[in-house]
């Protein structure tokens, strides 16, 4: 037994006499998931007691292991293999000895889970007991319930109570139902709505009561609140089948809430990815986000419709349990009318359908924003592609820039090459020392014609050296190329006119759209007697020439413009194109 | 409800409400929000400010559910000055698509400060505030909510997460559906 440890002085204004508590929740589960449950639990192996655990074994080749992990002790009461089990459980905490927290558990294939225990004690007080401390009894059996069952639950139930209960299953709230069988103080029902003292208790197990009730037909009385049921009855055994339907509804309808909780804000989240891809343009970071919450997004939704199913599914098989329900007794009536729970009932089925319509939405909404993703993507794409292209330009420039250094090397090289000869020749004949041309020189005018021969000379040679360095860049740049967007829609001449070519590359790009690349070389007349190659970049899809370009190598007396002019000119010609 | 029916304690919650809301001496600028004020609510009662029951409750904290220590008697207070027009609850989002409250000082409510006495002031600041007069600041973090002053280099943990444990003995009960028969 645990120790007291309240930190204030509690004012107790409403005691409880003969407790019995009934803690409910949805939890999804099929007849599968029953009959594997049954055999978890060893129920056809007569084994009537066990410890389970959620732990994995992750290291299968050890013969030992210890375990940190919290244990739920089992023991089977009832069980029928396709449709239901019922155990009592507890956790062991310390040790297994000191342990006197043990309820009942009831699980069915329509998901319909409660929790049972009769309170026999609270602080070593077994008369009657105070609503602030049985407050505090509730809360403990709640979270110890969701750790129980947390042992005995398959990893996909697991994922499934992860997901509606945003990642914090083990906090989950559960609607529970109190039978008492007197209630101090002994007033009428309706007295305790003084909106002080006695509601604020009532409240603090019900969570906001709503409903203060005396049955006409008894001395019985109910209050109903938003988490919680509290009927007082000298004959509880009376409401015992009608509890375990209210106890499927109310646990549905809790999780049904938070089911819807989740759905809106999955709706917000994908909200989320289209603010990103509006900023695809300016953020590079933006796609992979938007993608990652459209990842995170669509794997929610494939589990909130495989959701939808098991709460149809259980809602059916629960209708037909409602209706079998025997409903003679004017307190069972009472009580049913007072619930509303002919339109709680009702009602059920009507959410799930409207949830369905919510969750088709969501899936339309992420095939929209995936298809922008996509086409985000593919703009992106397109425009590295170009930037590519102009890299490789730029690359292309660049190279012919350091061909044409080159040559101008090449030419400091010959006039290096010249100096040097005649520095040679200056050793040789010395500075002017041949003595025949110094003489001349020196007589008359000759030195002014003398002058005249050099410079002659230095014209002559410098134009050759000019011509030259022209000849050599012309060189380096000999070839032309042109890039024409022709947008135009081909005629079924196309395949055609293919066929006559020596296609020398084909490349295709197979995405949304076929995107095919002929590459071939022409030296018709056409081209005024140019070799040239031409590439063509077509859309098979939608039987379109999206552009071409024409490469000339050692380009003669043809410009650019020509060569655009020529190849539409072709193109019409070969009615490939129309105008 | 009229002002006459203020109780000590919807006057103290009133001016720990306006004490957290105001900036410099102007009141009502500011809106604390539900879960803060909680915890304040909580520390307040068991430094005996306030006095009200609490219990456990199943509610959202930082977008999950958690079990805090709740008063309902304080939740009723916060309501009754919402009738008396002393209060504004208002409903905010959260980056996780999730809504919270808030609340904040009509120009009644902070009207009505002038009456309420010096005691009563004194008794909240006494625990609810620093010893060097300020405000804490409160931090909503996963392991609790805490109050801290950095002048003063004081963190208090509010203790609001901390469940308490009463000794009980239950035994299971036999669950009867149509189909156990």
């Amino acid at each position: 037994m645990k120790k007291v440890t309240i930190k204030d002085e509690l004012t107790s204004f409403i005691f409880l006499k003969d407790l019995q508590i009934y803690i409910a929740e949805y939890i999804p589960f099929g007849s599968n998931h029953i009959i594997a449950f049954n055999e978890q639990l060893d129920c056809q192996r007569n084994v009537k007691e066990g410890l389970m655990t959620s732990f994995i074994d992750k290291e299968p080749e050890k013969a030992t292991f210890s375990i940190a992990e919290k244990l739920t002790k089992v023991k089977i009461i009832d069980y029928d293999p396709n449709d239901y089990v019922q155990f009592s459980a507890s956790i062991v905490y310390e040790s297994v000895e000191n342990q006197e927290e043990e309820i009942s558990t009831y699980v069915d294939a329509y998901g319909r889970v409660i929790y049972g225990a009769k309170l026999i004690e609270i602080d070593n007080n077994s008369d009657k007991f105070s609503i602030d401390k049985l407050t505090r009894v509730i809360s403990d059996l709640i979270l110890d319930s969701s750790i129980m069952i947390n042992n005995l639950l398959s990893t996909y139930q697991r994922r499934l109570l992860d997901l509606v209960y945003f990642g914090t299953p083990e906090y989950r709230n559960k609607f529970t139902i109190i039978l008492a069988k007197e209630i101090e103080p002994n007033k009428d029902a309706k007295s305790f709505n003084d909106g002080e003292d006695l509601e604020n208790e009532l409240n603090q197990v019900l969570s906001s009561t709503t409903n203060f009730h005396d049955m006409r037909n008894s001395d019985d009385k109910f209050f109903y609140g938003l988490e919680g049921l509290l009927i007082i009855s000298k004959t509880p055994e009376k409401y015992y089948e009608l509890i375990s339907i209210i106890a499927f509804y109310l646990g549905l309808d809790i999780f049904q809430k938070n089911y819807f909780n989740k759905m809106f804000m999955l709706w917000d989240e994908i909200k989320d990815g289209r603010t990103y891809i509006e900023q695809g343009d300016i953020d590079p970071n933006a796609i992979n986000r938007a993608k990652s919450i459209l990842s995170k997004v669509s794997a929610a939704v494939v589990l909130m419709n495989e959701l939808l199913y098991f709460m149809k599914r259980s809602v059916e098989n629960m209708n037909k349990e409602w209706e079998l329900l025997d409903k003679k007794d004017p307190d069972i009536k009472e009580l049913i009318n007072e619930l509303a729970l002919n339109d709680l009932v009702n009602k059920a089925a009507i959410r799930i359908s409207d949830a369905q319509l919510v969750v088709s939405g969501l899936t339309e909404e992420i095939s929209g924003v995936n298809g922008l993703i996509n086409s985000l993507a593919e703009k992106q794409m397109t425009r590295m592609n170009e930037s590519l292209r102009d890299s490789i330009a730029s690359m292309d420039e660049m190279g012919r820039s350091s061909e044409r250094t080159g040559t101008a090397i090449n030419i400091l090289e010959i006039v290096l090459s010249g100096a040097i000869a005649f520095d040679v020749l200056t050793f040789l004949v010395g500075d002017y020392a041949f003595e025949p041309l110094a003489t001349w020189i020196d007589s008359g005018y000759n030195i002014l014609i003398w002058v005249g021969i050099c410079l002659s000379l230095f014209f002559a040679i410098g134009l050759g050296l000019y011509k030259l360095i022209k000849y050599l860049e012309w060189k380096s740049e000999h070839n032309l190329r042109a890039k024409i967007n022709i947008g135009k829609s081909f005629t079924n001449n196309f395949n055609d006119f293919l066929k006559n070519k020596d296609i020398i590359i084909r490349e295709s790009i197979i995405n949304d759209n076929i995107i095919e690349e002929y590459t071939w070389d022409e030296d018709d007349d056409k081209w005024l007697g140019n070799e040239v190659r031409i590439k063509l970049r077509v859309d098979m899809t939608n039987n379109f020439i999206l552009w071409a370009t024409v490469n000339v190598d050692k380009p003669k007396k043809i410009s650019t413009n020509q060569i655009s002019q020529i190849l539409l000119n072709y193109l019409k010609e070969e009615k490939v194109i129309t105008d | 409800m009229s002002n006459q029916n203020m109780t000590t304690q919807m006057k103290r919650l009133l001016y720990l409400i306006a004490e957290y809301t105001k900036i410099g001496d102007q009141y009502g600028v500011l809106s604390i929000k539900d879960l803060p004020l909680k915890a304040l609510i909580y520390y307040g009662i068991i430094n005996k400010i306030f006095d009200y029951d609490y219990a456990p409750l199943s509610i959202m904290y930082m977008d999950n559910r958690r079990f805090l220590n709740v008063s309902q008697e304080g939740e009723d207070d916060l309501n009754d000055l919402r009738d008396l027009g002393l209060l504004n609850k208002i409903r905010i989002a959260t980056r996780s698509h999730t809504f919270i409250y808030a609340y904040s000082l009509t120009n009644n409510g902070i009207k009505y400060l002038k009456e309420i006495k010096s005691d009563d002031k004194i008794a909240v600041d006494s625990k609810l505030k620093c010893k060097c007069g300020r405000t804490y600041e409160i931090k909503v973090l996963l392991s609790g909510i805490y109050f801290t002053c950095s002048t003063c280099n004081v963190n208090i943990n509010s203790q609001i997460t901390d469940i308490e444990d009463v000794a009980y003995k239950c035994v299971p009960l036999i669950i009867k559906t149509q189909l156990t028969g």
